[in-house]
């Protein structure tokens, strides 16, 4: 879902810089608040596995692949803001290292991967699994993250595109979501089993010590 | 052995396989290039051709050069490593002053 330079327009990508970069303020005061030391190793090893997770892109239908994002992931491991910060030094590299989304579109692509992608995925874990939840509520909680930061980042590159282009809304909304949310049913399944990981190594309880969310 | 570290052995080894086995990923258009080639046709060919404003040392993955696995792989690895170093570097910052 990496947007490349030259698609979208300058007040698009202008305006995906301001919203993406509001964010990423936000994301780097909150985590200064919430972020534990103790969790600092898990940063690094996540962001590098979700680095080498997305160049793992799956078909989804013939002719037609997807990638997981890990947004969702990233939210529930180490909340939403260090998630945010964790999917934009993904992207960040992607971008510079490997020419993979454009230097001009990564404002958006941080406002819809990262950002959109990692609160609307903590959202819904919380909303579907409560506090700490257990077992298959776990597991669902964990899948529907996935899947629907998947589908609402796209609903956010589709918006981008149809301000840009000419193409028909209907049509790109419906290609883009339509195919967003095979590429989710990956997500939502890998989403899943690393949270499995997680709650192994003592990372989700440990987030909600004391009560508190971070 | 404390459970965390354990979990950072699997997550780590994760990601080494993921890039192991990089070379293999679907070499199909994502979601986006295929709905953009669907919606608006060769015009979009273009836009995806010159698609970088910047010049990167890695272009599609391809650290050796030449296109091989082995320059996925490469390109995977060397991702990766950086990507946990930046991670490393920006999570400890953000958690200073804290327990």
């Amino acid at each position: 879902m990496h947007v490349p330079d030259g698609l979208l327009r300058p007040e698009v990508w202008a305006g995906g810089w301001v919203l993406g970069g509001g964010g990423l303020a936000w994301a780097v005061a909150r985590a200064r608040k919430v972020m534990e030391k103790g969790l600092v190793p898990l940063a690094g090893v996540l962001a590098a596995f979700i680095f080498a997770a997305q160049m793992l892109n799956f078909p989804i239908l013939p002719g037609v692949s997807g990638h997981m994002v890990g947004a969702a992931l990233a939210a529930i491991a180490l909340g939403p803001a260090m998630g945010v910060l964790v999917i934009f030094t993904v992207l960040a590299v992607q971008c510079l290292l490997f020419a993979d989304g454009g230097v001009t579109a990564l404002g958006l692509n941080t406002l819809a991967m990262g950002i959109t992608g990692a609160l609307v995925g903590y959202g819904l874990y919380r909303l579907v699994g409560g506090g700490n939840p257990s077992g298959w509520r776990r597991r669902a909680a964990a899948f529907i993250a996935g899947f629907g930061a998947t589908v609402a980042a796209s609903l956010v590159t589709s918006t981008a595109i149809c301000l840009s282009t000419p193409y028909p809304p209907a049509t790109v909304f419906g290609l883009m979501v339509g195919f967003h949310a095979l590429v989710g049913v990956g997500e939502g399944v890998i989403t899943a089993v690393v949270v499995e990981v997680l709650q192994g190594a003592g990372v989700l309880e440990r987030r909600l010590e004391g009560g508190v969310a971070r | 052995m404390k459970r965390l570290t354990i979990g950072l052995i699997i997550l780590g080894a994760l990601a080494l396989v993921a890039a192991l086995v990089s070379p293999l990923a679907s070499p199909y258009p994502d979601g986006l290039e295929a709905a953009l080639e669907r919606a608006g046709g060769d015009e979009t060919a273009a836009v995806e051709e010159g698609g970088h404003l910047v010049d990167s040392p890695w272009p599609d993955y391809d650290a050796g050069g030449d296109g091989s696995a082995g320059s996925t792989i490469l390109a995977g690895i060397l991702g990766a490593v950086i990507v946990l170093a930046l991670g490393l570097g920006l999570a400890k910052l953000l958690s200073l002053k804290k327990a």
